[in-house]
């Protein structure tokens, strides 16, 4: 990768290394999302994969946005 | 463009059910109370806005300090945007400082292979690889103030886990160059000329274009702001349908 900007690489790449962020994937719709846990009840949503490209002009789907998550026991858990 | 959550959304994660719990405001005084928003009235318009600001980031995640525009969004909403038939015209803001090389150029490329009107707007800045997104569109503005810099990929360029060698950088570079130089009137010379231009930068070589000298150049259409952007988007748009194009 490339960076051609007039920033100085070592301001844009600060803290490259210790940057470790969590990520999960949850199947949503029509794909899945790829959400960066920032705490135990919410995620930032990282990246949106999905082959319909309507879903990336939702505005709910967009980087960035702060999704509320509640961890639940699986299905097959509560069933046993 | 409405696009609802039809129901609400069963998200699985390894054994693990996860639900999101989206707020629903019943009223906009609940609404105001609970996310400190107001609801703001949806209407429909026929151009989207595509803001391109920070860092384009590339193949790379950025540290949290960047403020980034995602290609792999970017890329399909503009597929989206192509075959929609409710849109009709595509406005594109740019204040970035540059990014990613290949990022950047599909961006670039996509835009230009669009065959909706697409007028982009410089505000602010439009450095490095902004300057071929810039270029990409039909017609370009560049706000009187805004600022693009045009300067060597290698000197302040950043490689990771490619050989760092001339020739590749070179070809890098001369990518770049042709595209801006096929989609604007600035001849590869001058380009060149402005890219290796000493004692305009201060810790570089280069030189930094503000508003008008885009324009002299022939790197950017016309100096203007929103209200001509738009408007010249506008017309794009009459002359699209009066020449009977479907969207």
């Amino acid at each position: 990768m490339i960076l051609y900007t007039p920033l100085p690489a070592e301001l844009v790449l600060e803290g490259y290394e210790s940057f470790r962020p969590e990520y999960i994937e949850l199947d949503y719709r029509n794909g899945k999302l790829i959400v960066e846990l920032i705490s135990a009840t919410e995620g930032r949503l990282v990246r949106l994969i999905s082959p319909c490209p309507d879903d990336y002009l939702d505005p709910a789907l967009q980087p960035g946005t702060i999704l509320p998550l509640r961890l639940t026991p699986a299905e097959g858990h509560r069933r046993g | 463009m409405t696009l609802h959550h039809r129901k609400r959304p069963v998200l699985r994660r390894s054994g693990k059910e996860v639900l999101p719990e989206r707020p629903k405001p019943d009223s906009p005084a609940q609404n105001i109370q609970q996310l400190g928003q107001t609801d703001v009235a949806h209407i429909e318009s026929n151009i989207y806005t595509i803001s391109i600001i920070g860092q384009i980031e590339g193949h790379m995640v950025l540290p949290p300090q960047n403020k980034t525009t995602k290609y792999e969004h970017i890329i399909p909403q503009l597929v989206a945007v192509e075959q929609n038939p409710k849109i009709e015209g595509l406005l594109i803001i740019l204040n970035t400082v540059g990014g990613d090389v290949e990022a950047g150029l599909a961006i670039a490329e996509i835009i230009d292979t669009m065959t909706k009107p697409t007028v982009s707007l410089v505000l602010g800045g439009g450095h490095s690889i902004g300057v071929p997104v810039a270029v990409s569109s039909d017609y370009s503005f560049i706000s009187e103030t805004a600022t693009m810099t045009i300067h060597p990929i290698r000197l302040s360029g950043f490689v990771i886990g490619v050989p760092q060698t001339y020739e590749y950088l070179d070809k890098m570079q001369d990518r770049v160059i042709h595209f801006v130089c096929n989609h604007s009137t600035i001849s590869e010379e001058k380009f060149r000329e402005l890219m290796f231009s000493t004692g305009s930068l201060a810790r570089d070589i280069g030189t930094v274009l503000v508003g008008k000298d885009a324009v002299d150049l022939g790197l950017i259409r016309e100096v203007g702001g929103l209200g001509q952007a738009v408007s010249r988007l506008k017309t794009l748009v009459e002359e699209r349908r009066a020449a009977g194009v479907a969207t």
